[in-house]
C-alpha cells in the first residue's frame, strides 16, 4: 500500500514544488494537498476509523487562511490519542522567526520544524 | 516704723497700770487715815471725854456731899465724901492728867490743866470742911459750924465755875470729834469717786485698746489672712496699697506688693504662653528669685523657640520644594488642620473651613473607591494607608496627583478615630511616569510594527523567493516541455506576488514616513456616502445594504485621505466577510464617547452582520500584516494594518466587538 503525506500549504506554486520535490525522492507516495487546516483537519476527522486512509506525515505550513497551523494542532490535539504516533507532523515555514520553531517544538505531536525550501535530504528523512 | 503697735499697746498698758496703781495707793492712804483716826478715837477722845464727864459728876457729887457734911452730916454720905475725895478724884485726875499729856490740841490740855488746878481747890476747900467738923461734936461749936457754912459757900461757887469750864471743855471735846470724823468721811468719798474714776479709766482705756486692737490689727489681719488663703490656692485678689506706716499697714503693702508682683508673673507667664517672648516685667528686688527664674525661663523659651522657628521654616522650605504636606484628620469630626504645603497642594486658604472636612470632597470621584478599599485594608490590616490618587482643588485650578500616606490612631475599642500622614504632590512625576508609559506604548507598537516588517521580510518575502527557487531547480530537472511551460507559469505567477509584496510595503514605508497629515474638517455622511459610491460593485455584487445613520451636520477634525481609506476598508471588509446565507447589513454612525462632556472624542460605530472574528484566536493578529482570516481570494492582510496605522495616527484607537456567525463591530475613537 502507497505511504500517504497530507500537504497543507495555502501556496498553490509551493504545492507544485514540494510534489514534484517528493515525487523524486519517492515516486511511490500519494500526496494529498490541502489549502488550509481545516480542510486537512476535515479530512482527518473523517478517516480517523479507517487507518488505512491515514496519512504517515503531514507537511503543515503556519500562516494559512481559515484555519492556521497552530488552530491545526490544537484540533489534532484532539484527536491525538488516536493518531499521535501514527502520523509524524512536520511544521514547514517559509519564517524564520525562531519563536515559530520553539513553539513548534515544544508541541509533543511535532516531529520536526523545517525551514522552506526544503532539501533534498530533508526530504528524504521525511520520507523515510 | 515710727509709730508701732507694740508703742501704742504699751501706753494703752501703762495708762492701765498708772490708773490702777494711782487709786490703788489712795485707797490704802485712805484706809491708815480712817485706821489712825477710829484708834484715836478709841484710845484717848472717847476715853477722855468719858473721864471728863466723870470728873463733872465727882465734882458735882462732892459739891452736894460737902452741903451735907455741913448740914445734914450722916455717917454714910461723911464715908461716900472721904472716898469721893481720896480715891475717886486722885484716880480720875492722873488718869485725866496723862491723857492730857497726848491730846493733840495743847490749848484743851491747858484748859483741863486749869481745871484741874480749880478742883485741887475745891478739893482743899472740902477737906478744911471735914477737918473742921470732923467730930459729932464740932457741929455743936457755932464758929466752927459758920466757918464751915462759909467755906461750903465758897466750894459751891468754884465748883459752879469750874463746873463751866467743864461743859465748855468737854463741847470742845465733841466739836473736836465731830471734825475728825467729817475728815475721815470725806477722804472716804473721795476714795469711792479715785475707784470709780480708776474703774472706768480701766474700762475705757480697755475698751479703747480693744476696739485699736480689732480695728487696726485683727480686722487688717482677717483680710490679709482671706487675702493669703486665696493666693495659697492660687487665686489672685487685687488690694490697695495704704498708707499705715505700722507692721500691720507694711504687712498689708506687702501682701499688696507680692500680689502686685504676683499678678505681673502671671501677666509675663500668659503672655510668654501666648508666645510673645519680649514681654517684661520689674523684679520686685534683686532677690526676687521667682522674677529671676522666670526671666532665664524667657530666655531659653525664647532661644529654643528660635530653634524651633527656624527648624520649622527649614521643614516647611523643605515641604514647599518636595510639594510635600502633612496632615491631621478627624475621622469622626471632620476636623482637618494641614501645612503650608499642604494648603498650596489642595488649593485652600485661610477662607477654607477646617471643620467638617470631607475627604471625598477633595477627591477626583473616580479615585473615591480605590481610596476606601485601601483605608479599609489598612485599617484591618493595622498597616500603613498608601494611595496614589488625584485631586481637584478647593478653589479650582489644575488637577494634580498625588502620593499620600498616612497611618490611624485607634480608641480603646479598636476603632481608628484619626490619622496623620503626608500628601505629596507628585503630579509632575506623574505625568513624567504616564509620558514614560505612553513612550513605552509607543515604543512597544513600534517594536510589533518592526516585528511585522520582520515577519513579512522573513515570510513572505522568503516565501516568493523560495518558490522562485524551488521552481527553478524543477525547471533544471524538467523532462517534457508541458513540465517546463507549467513550472515557467508558475515562476511567472510568484514573480507577480513577490512584485505586489514588494509594492504593498512600499505602500507601508510610505505611509510610515508621513508624519505630518494634514487635518481638515470633513462632513462624516459625505465620506461614508462617497466610499458606499466606490464600493458600489463589490455591494451590487452581495446584495448588501448599507445604512448610513451618521448626521448630515457632523463635522470632525480629520485627515480626508486617512478618513476615506479607513471608511473604504472596514466597508469592504464588511462586505468581502459577510454570510452567504442571508443578505448583508451594514450599519454606520457616529456618536459621542461621553455625550454631556464638551470636548469629547467621536465614536464611528461600523458593525456589520457577516462572518465574524474568533477574537479569542485572533485578538493579536487582527491588525498585524498579512493576516488573513477567512481564505478569500483577494484577502491581502494588510488593510486593516494600515486602518490602525491610520487611526492611531490620528490620536484615536479601535475596538472590536465580534461573535462567530453573527457579526463584527469596530469602533473608531475619532479626536
Amino acid at each position: 500500500m502507497a505511504r500517504k503525506i497530507f500537504v497543507v500549504d495555502d501556496d498553490s506554486t509551493y504545492q507544485l514544488i514540494l510534489k514534484h520535490s517528493i515525487k523524486k525522492a519517492d515516486p511511490e507516495i500519494v500526496i494529498e494537498p490541502y489549502k488550509n487546516g481545516a480542510l486537512a483537519a476535515e479530512k482527518l476527522k473523517s478517516i480517523v476509523n479507517t487507518p488505512e486512509e491515514l496519512p504517515a506525515v503531514i507537511l503543515l505550513d503556519i500562516n494559512m487562511p481559515v484555519m492556521d497551523g497552530w488552530q491545526f494542532l490544537d484540533n489534532f490535539d484532539i484527536l491525538a490519542p488516536e493518531l499521535g504516533d501514527k502520523i509524524a507532523i512536520y511544521m514547514i515555514s517559509s519564517s524564520l522567526d525562531l519563536r515559530d520553531k520553539d513553539k513548534a517544538l515544544n508541541n509533543p505531536n511535532v516531529r520536526d520544524y523545517m525551514c522552506k525550501p526544503l532539501t533534498i535530504e530533508q526530504l528524504q528523512t521525511i520520507v523515510n | 516704723m515710727t509709730k508701732g503697735i507694740s508703742r501704742k499697746l504699751i501706753i494703752t498698758y501703762f495708762i492701765i497700770i498708772v490708773a490702777t496703781v494711782l487709786s490703788g495707793g489712795f485707797c490704802l492712804y485712805v484706809l491708815g487715815v480712817n485706821l489712825r483716826a477710829n484708834a484715836r478715837m478709841r484710845d484717848e477722845t472717847l476715853p477722855s471725854m468719858e473721864h471728863i464727864k466723870e470728873m463733872r459728876t465727882l465734882m458735882l457729887e462732892v459739891k452736894k456731899l460737902s452741903n451735907t457734911w455741913v448740914y445734914i452730916a450722916n455717917n454714910k454720905d461723911q464715908e461716900r465724901l472721904r472716898t469721893a475725895i481720896n480715891t475717886d478724884y486722885t484716880q480720875l485726875d492722873s488718869q485725866l492728867q496723862q491723857q492730857a499729856l497726848r491730846w493733840t490740841s495743847k490749848q484743851d490740855a491747858k484748859q483741863y490743866t486749869q481745871i484741874a488746878n480749880e478742883n485741887n481747890r475745891i478739893i482743899d476747900s472740902v477737906k478744911k470742911v471735914m477737918a473742921l467738923l470732923s467730930a459729932p461734936e464740932s457741929y455743936a461749936d457755932d464758929s466752927l459750924v459758920d466757918r464751915a457754912a462759909e467755906l461750903n459757900t465758897g466750894i459751891g461757887k468754884l465748883v459752879n465755875a469750874n463746873d463751866k469750864l467743864l461743859t465748855r471743855l468737854i463741847e470742845t471735846k465733841e466739836q473736836r470729834l465731830a471734825e475728825e470724823q467729817q475728815i475721815v468721811r470725806s477722804l472716804l468719798d473721795s476714795l469711792y469717786l479715785v475707784v470709780l474714776f480708776s474703774i472706768l479709766t480701766v474700762i475705757l482705756f480697755s475698751y479703747i485698746s480693744l476696739r485699736f486692737a480689732k480695728k487696726n490689727i485683727v480686722d487688717p489681719l482677717r483680710t490679709l489672712n482671706n487675702t493669703i488663703l486665696k493666693i495659697a490656692v492660687g487665686e489672685v485678689v487685687t488690694i490697695n496699697e495704704i498708707s499705715r506706716a505700722d507692721e500691720i499697714g507694711q504687712m498689708h503693702n506687702a501682701v499688696s506688693k507680692m500680689i502686685g508682683g504676683i499678678t505681673e508673673k502671671m501677666n509675663f507667664a500668659e503672655q510668654i504662653g501666648k508666645g510673645n517672648y519680649d514681654a517684661d516685667f520689674r523684679l520686685l528686688s534683686e532677690n526676687d528669685k521667682l522674677g529671676i527664674a522666670l526671666l532665664t525661663m524667657r530666655s531659653d523659651l525664647k532661644r529654643s523657640n528660635e530653634i524651633l522657628i527656624e527648624q520649622d521654616r527649614r521643614l516647611l522650605d523643605a515641604q514647599k520644594l518636595a510639594r510635600i504636606g502633612n496632615y491631621f484628620y478627624n475621622i469622626d469630626t471632620g476636623e482637618f488642620q494641614s501645612s503650608t504645603t499642604l494648603d498650596d497642594i489642595l488649593g485652600i486658604d485661610k477662607s477654607y473651613p477646617k471643620t467638617n472636612v470631607k475627604w471625598q470632597d477633595h477627591i477626583l470621584p473616580e479615585f473615591h473607591n480605590l481610596v476606601a478599599e485601601k483605608a479599609t485594608t489598612a485599617i484591618k490590616e493595622r498597616s500603613k494607608f498608601s494611595a496614589s490618587y488625584r485631586i481637584k482643588p478647593y478653589k479650582g485650578g489644575k488637577e494634580c496627583w498625588v502620593n499620600t500616606i498616612g497611618e490611624y490612631n485607634y480608641n480603646e475599642h479598636g476603632r481608628a478615630i484619626s490619622m496623620f500622614g503626608t500628601m505629596q504632590d507628585v503630579t509632575e512625576s506623574k505625568m513624567l511616569e504616564i509620558e514614560l508609559n505612553n513612550s513605552y506604548k509607543i515604543a512597544r507598537e513600534q517594536n510589533n510594527r518592526l516585528l511585522n516588517f520582520s515577519y513579512i521580510v522573513s515570510h513572505n518575502l522568503r516565501m516568493h523567493t523560495v518558490n522562485i527557487q524551488g521552481l527553478l531547480t524543477l525547471l533544471d530537472d524538467a523532462e517534457t516541455e508541458e513540465e517546463k511551460t507549467e513550472f515557467m507559469n508558475f515562476l511567472r505567477v510568484s514573480s507577480n506576488q513577490l512584485d505586489e509584496t514588494l509594492h504593498q510595503l512600499n505602500e507601508v514605508v510610505a505611509m510610515k514616513n508621513s508624519l505630518n497629515v494634514s487635518i481638515t474638517p470633513i462632513a462624516l455622511r459625505k465620506s461614508i456616502d462617497h466610499a458606499i459610491d466606490l464600493l458600489k460593485t463589490n455591494i451590487d455584487d452581495k446584495n448588501a445594504v448599507i445604512h448610513n445613520n451618521v448626521p448630515a451636520d457632523l463635522i470632525v477634525n480629520y485627515n480626508a485621505g486617512y478618513m476615506d481609506s479607513i471608511l473604504l476598508n472596514f466597508l469592504s471588509n464588511a462586505i468581502k466577510y459577510s454570510r452567504p446565507d442571508r443578505q448583508p447589513i451594514v450599519k454606520v454612525n457616529c456618536f459621542k464617547e461621553h455625550p454631556d462632556a464638551e470636548n469629547s472624542k467621536w465614536i464611528l460605530k461600523i458593525s456589520d452582520n457577516g462572518l465574524g472574528i474568533d477574537l479569542e484566536k485572533n485578538a493579536e493578529k487582527l491588525f498585524g500584516m498579512y493576516k488573513t482570516f477567512h481564505g478569500n481570494k483577494d484577502a491581502k492582510g494588510i488593510g486593516l494594518f494600515m486602518t490602525k496605522y491610520q487611526v492611531e495616527a490620528m490620536d484615536g484607537s479601535i475596538e472590536v466587538e465580534s461573535k462567530v456567525g453573527e457579526g463584527t463591530t469596530f469602533k473608531i475613537s475619532i479626536k
